[in-house]
């Protein structure tokens, strides 16, 4: 019995055939992707992104948090350039979003909705000389942040600008990298709702988050020894503080130095493996010697090919942070990505972060585990999707319902890149 | 205006005289070599075997040096003979060298090659006038010109086999010297990361994100 007529068989074939080649076809027809300007080339971005976030909104009472889901809507156009050059190189991508809580499943959270931005600058100026010099600006306004003290929806806006002098004479082999940054944070609160209840009030008070606002300063000092082509004996060394905006936030003066190794064991095995010690050579608030620790990295990194790895590792370092000055923080991570037929990325990451907040009136201990993992699909050049899971599980010994919460977020992600 | 004598005997003076000058100084050159019991070792040639070692083999041996008062008429003709021929040889692989800088035209490899061929070209014209004199020497039984004729052939072979060493370590040598005509293919594996390895960066801070909260919406 014939299913399929010769006419239909032939049709069927022939749309098959297109449909297989649409993406080389597409590459065959599309030019050079960007806007030439001068050596470099602009290209304008755009991201539709659709979220569902199981916990966009917390009603706290005293004793419990409710946790409400909102869907959630980025626009995020943008525009990235690039300029190659021996003698100066410019990197320049930046984007500006406006987040809309839509209000679809919980009708009240639109006043949520914000104004966002992110921007990165990188210049490298006499790369392949002996005297390198290295300029990167990070610009970022949006609801995440850095500062883990706090317990309340904050719109953070943070800008750091760094600069390092690569010294590298001869053939590269060592390189000595002096290097100095300057940063600035300030915190909004994302809905002023009135304050919540909470163990430390600075905290999860919408008035208290300007305070808390701060300008960091970091001066160190980098080495590199290449022994082999692509393994190197690593050294690290900072100082740094800040100054915040309410004097009640203890201003640390932190010292890190690490020495290590980071590089290719054999072509598909790469590690890191720091270790040092950190130093808060400011007073502590009750009087004594600031904390020490110990501090260091250690992760392995399998190169299954040139696009997909598999790495985990363990961090342990010292932060500063508001309200406490320092925290301490151990992380175990893994990370895992692929590519396959050049066009399907899939990435998974996991990480575990045990908090320990130093100089604490009332002692805090939290416990941070973050997953993300997703596939993402080149169409053609110019169009990407993506989806992405998210989990965040944080739990904190601080007394308060706030402190306390597991999210799940889903994403569905549009990239158009000319 | 200098005035040049044409006469046989003058350019027959003047070829001697400049004979002399060239052998002079190729013993002057050679001097320390003679005084040696065994020549030190070129790099004459090498290949590279199965375990990608080396192996490097000597040159040819130039016969050691016998005081010529020592040596018996019959044998100064038969040792002068031979020593011809070992030149004649040596002219010729320095010939065959110089065609294979040519050929690669390499400017630096055929200007050294050169520079040695036209001393073995000199010594050999020299020892070639010399066996034709000690023939004579010999028949005549002038003991003094014939020692003094053979050792000169025994010196010049000498210094000829020296050069044919040069030569080749000319050509081997100059095998390795980075110039703009030198280039280097590096086989980098496929499968290695494409960021560099040796600069991890800092590792990235702990990113939160709490809900924004409120007592009442």
């Amino acid at each position: 019995m014939r299913i399929l007529s010769a006419n239909a068989t032939a049709l069927l074939l022939t749309a098959l055939a297109v449909l297989m080649a649409a993406p080389a076809l597409a590459q065959g027809v599309e030019p050079t992707n960007g806007i030439r300007l001068g050596d470099g080339r602009l290209h304008p971005t755009f991201d539709l992104e659709l979220r569902f976030d199981s916990a966009a909104l917390s009603m706290v009472d005293a004793t419990t948090a409710t946790l409400r889901s909102e869907a959630v809507t980025h626009f995020r156009p943008g525009l990235r350039f690039e300029l190659p050059s021996r003698w100066v190189a410019v990197q320049l991508a930046g984007n500006v979003e406006y987040v809309w809580y839509t209000g679809l499943i919980s009708p009240g959270t639109q006043a949520a909705s914000h104004l966002g931005a992110e921007a990165t600058l990188g210049v490298a100026v006499n790369k392949e000389g002996a005297v390198e010099f290295d300029l990167d600006d990070k610009l970022r306004r949006g609801e995440r942040s850095n500062n883990v003290a706090v317990a309340i929806g904050t719109l953070s806006f943070f800008n750091e600008l760094a600069a390092k002098v690569p010294i590298h004479p001869g053939g590269g082999a060592l390189e000595v990298a002096p290097k100095g940054a300057w940063a600035l944070e300030a915190f909004e609160p994302l809905v002023n709702a009135g304050a919540i209840p909470c163990a430390v009030p600075a905290e999860c008070d919408p008035t208290a988050l300007a305070g808390m606002g701060y300008q960091q300063f970091l001066g160190g000092l980098e080495g590199r020894w290449l022994f082999l082509p692509r393994t190197a004996v690593v050294v690290d060394t900072s100082l740094q503080t800040r100054s915040y905006r309410s004097t009640t936030n203890p201003s640390p003066l932190l010292f890190n130095g690490t020495l290590g190794l980071a590089g290719l064991l054999t072509s598909k095995i790469a590690i890191i493996f720091k270790a040092g010690w950190s130093q808060d050579f400011a007073p502590s608030q009750s009087g004594g010697a600031g904390p020490g620790t110990v501090i260091g990295q250690a992760e392995v990194q399998y190169q299954l090919n040139s696009l997909s790895s598999v790495k985990a590792g363990y961090l342990r370092a010292l932060n500063q942070v508001p309200v406490y000055g320092i925290y301490g923080d151990d992380r175990g991570y893994v990370e895992a990505k692929a590519t396959f037929f050049g066009r399907l990325n899939l990435h998974a990451n996991a990480a575990a972060d045990f908090m320990t907040f130093y100089n604490a009136q009332t002692p805090r201990d939290d416990f941070n585990v973050a997953i993300d993992a997703g596939p993402e699909y080149q169409v053609t050049r110019w169009m990407t999707i993506g989806a992405t899971y998210n989990a965040t599980l944080r739990s904190s010994t601080a007394t308060g319902p706030v402190y306390n919460f597991g999210r799940h977020e889903g994403h569905l992600r549009f990239s158009f890149v000319y | 205006m200098t005035r040049v004598d044409t006469s046989p005997s003058g350019l027959y003076s003047f070829r001697v005289r400049r004979g002399l000058f060239l052998l002079v100084s190729a013993v002057a050159g050679l001097g320390p070599g003679v005084a040696r019991a065994a020549p030190e070792k070129t790099l004459s040639a090498v290949q590279v075997g199965p375990t990608s070692q080396p192996v490097v083999r000597p040159p040819p041996q130039p016969p050691t040096l016998q005081k010529a008062s020592d040596v018996p008429d019959a044998d100064k003709l038969q040792r002068c003979t031979k020593a011809l021929g070992a030149m004649r040889e040596a002219l010729r692989i320095v010939l065959e060298k110089l065609e294979e800088a040519r050929r690669t035209k390499d400017v630096v490899k055929l200007n050294c090659v050169n520079e040695k061929l036209t001393q073995v070209k000199g010594l050999l014209r020299i020892s070639e006038q010399s066996d034709v004199a000690l023939q004579e020497a010999v028949a005549k039984r002038d003991t003094g010109s014939s020692e003094h004729e053979f050792t000169k052939v025994m010196i010049a072979q000498q210094k000829v086999a020296q050069l044919r060493a040069e030569v080749e370590e000319c050509i081997g040598q100059l095998a390795f010297r980075t110039d703009e005509n030198l280039t280097v293919e590096v086989e980098v594996p496929d499968d290695l990361p494409k960021n560099d390895p040796t600069r991890p960066g800092q590792p990235p801070d702990v990113v939160v994100h709490p809900p924004f909260s409120s007592p009442t919406l």
